[in-house]
């Protein structure tokens, strides 16, 4: 089968990339999912994976040259298989519109209907697509006789969430808060009626949700927000403490009109959701607590200390293999991600003042333990059993002092299990969430 | 006389043309040229020559799987019968019997594959005949082996109920398969099995002398087309070839073996062609080369001949219409 | 212009008309003459005893005699009294009648017609009482039918004694009073042919023998519910006429396979495996397949009723399964 390989959209604004290096070379065989070639653009640089498996026959744009978004890269068959250059130009048109992600592998054509005017598509197929509101009619049907497979929706729901990708600001406080976005009407998918809004921890920003804003968009409106002094959100400088960044959250559901959601806060950030979750019990309809800190005193900040000691490329890697209990899961475009978000002015002073505020002398200032009992809503509580960061034993405490949590232990995983197990993070937040 | 002389002749011609035949397609088996299983009939062609040249081309016989005498005995051509045992198109029946050959133009109606269903089937064809008011004659013919078969009793109850031209023509030549007769037949003469259905019965003691059988077997030809019903026949005779080819045989006595190929049925007529100076010894190789030539022959036409084509196989399923796969 | 009359007869006059027609048809089997079941009543007052024939009892050689006096220019009717006893000949009828012709190379046929009557309900117990034509499907060279009631009976009986190819023909003991509309003129119906007794658009039901009638009645119960049932009668089981069961299924989305027989392995299985295979995307709901458990049929003729034959009650519940 002839895949071809186009530029992906990565975001609303991206009009073209530039080839940073092909991973793969011409004439050599590809597995699908392999990092195929490396690409830039203004905001970011990015790996684009292999569409399919098999030869990769042809490479389009070498290294250096730019191209539009939607424009065929490279071709990928069987060995010797013919393939048609100019069909494969012909949907470019279509890419361009569609969202990262998607993948057409020929011309779309729509499902075959059978003598009663019911799309052909299996059971499971159609299920899912009933789940999410998708109408067969208009999916392409790669499946025997033309019909609507399982794969198909799961791609078309993927292209769906890809398209509602968007990144925005607004202000709270005073503060600009940037924020990525996904699902919800824009997708044109069944959401459910309660958005999520997801926190990061010390010196992350939105981009580490990368793994799980397409799972969670499928079925959720999704927001990703950088806390003040991290990502691309402002950096108002002076002290950068819990209440800052409570309030700081607490704005940004307001201003966008959120009034009830499900918070999930990862490791600082699971900090500032379970503060907010006590103080504002309205706002928040369920919790989930990933590594989170403000659950006992007991912490090890050891991975930031490179950073501390000044923001370097190496640093940052470094930093961030300290998070996982695999260092392998440290790809390129994480590290370029957190250390292009880290150099930014103030960044630095703000990871700084965050560490001061809340864990001064090596250990958290505040817990919040005693007061998980007044918690009336839902609770997940998500750790990896090789968390080096937070101990996990916290987490087993605070699933015991509150009757009804669920518990989640990623049994491989370091700090950040919603990366290291990302799959099965994502399926285990959507059966709480639903 | 002339009519002994001319039988005689003819009966070792189709004995030697038996076994010349199957000795060369052993030969191709052994090499590796084809792949089939083969039942050779060495030391026992007397009796399969000696029933089968004694019916007529419109007499119905169900043979043995040891069956090539009887084939070539009701006037069955080795190409015709080698084409098909080796499955090409150009075989009598078109490469789809296999080694179940058939010629109704020569009345050999079929071989089965589970021997003894044939039983009933050659009770049917002879009702048939008596039915339609010919005198032809059906014909059983079956190994000692076979008559412990569930359908024998039927097929006897019947042929005697019905009075019908059915010949049921044993030949006993000692070996069930693997095992000596004995190890799974009660009783030494399998004619006796005749006495139970009150059905005439013709034993034929020497088996290898092809005059023998063929008298016995016209008697009993005779008997049913004169409308006097059925016969059974038990040829004694002796297997000296092994069961089927990449059997052994190391299950027969040596001793045994030997002894029954001095009373080789095929020389024991030579020899009296000699002494009857029905033939001479330059006749005698005449009439062997001209055999041997044909022989050459079939095997040619047959490993020349092209296999069924890919249709034949869906043909012939029914008579009414095609196969739907 | 037609009459009615009763299954039986329907088989009887079959017989009688093509004995008429046709000097080389002859009847033969185990009490042919007295007929135990009606089947061939009178038959020998008026064709003899030479073609109405009784033979001893064995199944396997009455089949035999019939294959080796069809090969020879003749076209006997072998009949197996009950449908159970099919299995005491089954090297005879699976293996040798169907392939004789094509192991021949064509040399051969074999133009002859085994009739046996299937069918429980009477407390005959295990040996008397079987469906036996699912296991005949798919043998080469047979072609297998059912006659469901008098019209079909004596129209199919013909075709298959008419036939150049052997028939193995299927009655219903249960069926055998059963009155119904004959022509009075001759006529045969296509062997292959499956008939849509009864138009509908939610669900097709296949079912024969007395099955269909039990799916009819239940059909007629359910358009009062405003379900629309279509209902098949397969006619031939083997070679199934797919086409009409595939139109059908196009149509409705659902299908329900009925019969006597046992469920596994029967002929509703080979149904359902070609309609999934070929109108697996026009499916609505899974296929359902009604028929008797894995069990002897009970002696006990309490038994027989309540746990083993299916009736209309079972054929509803599938239906409404799926809908």
């Amino acid at each position: 089968m002839v895949t071809g390989v186009y530029v992906p959209r990565w975001g609303v604004t991206m009009e073209n990339a530039t080839i940073v290096a092909w991973l793969v070379e011409e004439g050599m065989p590809v597995v699908q999912g392999q990092d195929l070639v490396e690409m830039e653009t203004e905001k970011i640089v990015n790996i684009v994976e292999a569409p399919a498996t098999g030869v990769l026959r042809r490479i389009l744009v070498p290294k250096g040259e730019t191209a539009r978004v939607g424009s065929l890269l490279g071709v990928i068959s069987e060995a010797g298989e013919a393939f048609d250059l100019e069909a494969l130009r012909g949907v470019e048109a279509e890419v361009q519109t569609a969202g990262a992600g998607e993948r057409l592998s020929r011309a779309g054509r729509p499902a075959e209907k059978n003598q009663r005017g019911r799309v052909r598509a299996s059971p499971p197929a159609r299920r899912l697509a009933e789940e999410h509101g998708l109408d067969l009619a208009v999916l392409e049907g790669t499946g025997p006789e033309g019909s609507v497979s399982r794969d198909d929706v799961e791609r078309a729901i993927a292209a769906a969430v890809a398209r509602s990708l968007k990144e925005g600001d607004k202000t709270a406080g005073g503060v600009l808060l940037h924020y990525v976005s996904a699902g919800g009407e824009e997708s044109g998918l069944k959401a459910s009626p309660i958005p999520v809004v997801l926190v990061h921890g010390i010196a992350g920003s939105a981009i580490l949700w990368q793994a799980n804003l397409a799972a969670i968009g499928a079925r959720h409106k999704v927001f990703a927000v950088d806390l003040p002094g991290h990502g691309r959100s402002g950096k108002p400088g002076g002290r950068y403490d819990i209440d800052l960044f409570t309030r700081s959250l607490l704005g940004f559901l307001d201003a966008c009109g959120l009034e009830r959601v499900v918070l999930a806060g990862h490791s600082l950030g699971g900090h500032v959701c379970l503060k907010l979750a006590l103080e504002k019990p309205g706002r928040v309809g369920k919790l989930v607590l990933i590594d989170s800190g403000g659950l006992g005193p007991g912490i090890d900040l050891g991975f930031l200390k490179p950073v501390l000691g000044g923001v370097t490329r190496e640093a940052t890697e470094t930093m961030l293999r300290g998070l996982f209990a695999n260092p392998a899961m440290v790809n390129r475009p994480m590290v370029d991600a957190t250390f292009e978000a880290l150099s930014r002015p103030g960044a630095w002073e703000a990871v700084r003042s965050a560490v001061e505020s809340a864990v001064p002398r090596g250990i958290q200032v505040e817990s919040l333990a005693e007061r998980l009992p007044e918690l009336k809503v839902p609770v997940l509580i998500a750790w990896g059993a090789k968390d080096a960061v937070i101990p996990p034993a916290q987490g087993m405490e605070a699933h015991a002092a509150l009757p009804g949590a669920e518990l989640w232990v990623a049994e491989h995983a370091g700090h950040c299990p919603q990366i290291e197990a990302a799959s099965e993070f994502n399926e285990r937040l959507l059966k709480f969430l639903n | 006389m002339q009519q002994g002389r001319e039988k005689l002749v003819r009966l070792y011609r189709l004995m030697f043309l038996t076994r010349r035949t199957e000795e060369t397609t052993n030969q191709l088996f052994q090499e590796g040229k084809i792949r089939t299983m083969g039942h050779w009939s060495t030391g026992q062609e007397a009796a399969g020559v000696g029933v089968g040249a004694a019916l007529r081309a419109d007499d119905c016989l169900f043979p043995t799987h040891r069956a090539w005498p009887e084939f070539i005995g009701k006037g069955m051509s080795p190409r015709s019968i080698v084409a098909e045992f080796i499955g090409k198109g150009t075989g009598c029946a078109k490469g789809k019997g296999g080694l179940h050959i058939s010629s109704a133009e020569h009345g050999v109606v079929g071989l089965v594959g589970s021997l003894g269903s044939d039983f009933p089937i050659a009770v049917g064809t002879a009702l048939s005949a008596k039915m339609r008011g010919t005198d032809q004659v059906s014909c059983a013919y079956f190994g000692e082996g076979t008559a412990t078969q569930a359908d024998f009793h039927p097929a006897m109850q019947m042929a005697m109920l019905w009075n019908l031209p059915v010949i049921f023509a044993c030949v006993n030549n000692q070996y069930v398969e693997l095992v000596h007769y004995r190890e799974v037949i009660s009783f030494d003469n399998l004619i006796d099995l005749a006495q139970g259905y009150h059905m005439n019965a013709i034993p034929v003691p020497d088996g290898n002398d092809v005059v023998a059988v063929f008298d016995a077997m016209s008697e009993a030809i005779a008997r049913a087309r004169r409308g006097e019903g059925p016969s059974m026949l038990e040829i004694k005779t002796y297997r000296v070839a092994p069961h089927f080819t990449g059997d052994t045989g190391a299950y027969m006595p040596p001793e045994e073996v030997a002894a029954w190929k001095a009373r080789d049925p095929i020389a024991g007529c030579r020899a009296r062609l000699l002494a009857e100076r029905a033939l001479s010894e330059g006749d005698l190789l005449t009439l062997e080369k001209e055999v041997e030539a044909e022989v050459r022959e079939a095997i040619r036409f047959a490993m020349e001949s092209p296999h069924p084509s890919v249709e034949e196989a869906f043909s012939d399923v029914y008579a009414t219409r095609e196969v739907v796969r | 212009m037609s009459r009615k009359i009763l299954y039986v007869q329907a088989i009887g006059e079959a017989f009688a008309e093509e004995m008429a027609r046709d000097e080389r048809v002859f009847v033969m089997g185990i009490d042919v003459t007295r007929a135990v079941f009606g089947l061939t009543a009178n038959l020998v007052d008026r064709f003899g005893k030479e073609r109405v024939r009784n033979t001893p009892i064995c199944e396997s050689g009455i089949v035999g005699a019939a294959l080796g006096a069809a090969l020879t220019g003749m076209r006997p009717c072998a009949e197996i009294m009950f449908s159970d006893f099919t299995y005491v000949a089954m090297d005879q009828i699976a293996t040798q009648v169907g392939s004789w012709r094509y192991m021949t190379g064509g040399q051969y046929k074999a133009p002859m017609v085994i009739y046996t009557l299937d069918g429980g309900g009477m407390g005959l117990g295990y040996n008397h009482s079987g469906c036996t034509e699912a296991v005949f499907q798919g043998s080469p060279g047979l072609t297998v039918v059912a006659a469901s009631d008098a019209y079909t009976a004596k129209g199919l009986l013909k075709a298959a004694i008419r036939s150049d190819d052997p028939v193995l023909f299927f009655g219903h003991k249960a069926l055998l009073g059963q009155p119904g509309e004959v022509p009075d003129e001759d006529y045969v119906l296509p062997l292959t042919k499956a008939r849509i007794v009864r138009e509908g658009g939610d669900v097709t039901v296949v079912a024969h023998h007395l099955m269909l009638h039990h799916a009819l009645g239940v059909a007629a119960a359910l358009e009062k519910e405003g379900v629309s049932v279509e209902v098949i009668d397969p006619v031939c089981i083997s070679p199934l006429d797919r086409e009409t069961i595939l139109t059908s299924v196009r149509k409705t989305g659902r299908l329900v396979t009925v019969e006597e027989g046992r469920r596994t392995g029967g002929v509703g299985a080979e149904i359902s495996a070609v309609v999934s295979e070929e109108a697996f995307f026009d499916l609505d709901a899974p296929i359902k397949r009604v028929g008797a458990p894995p069990i002897p049929v009970p002696g006990s003729a309490f038994l027989e009723q309540t746990c083993y034959l299916p009736g209309p009650e079972d054929i509803r519940k599938a239906i409404t399964s799926i809908l």
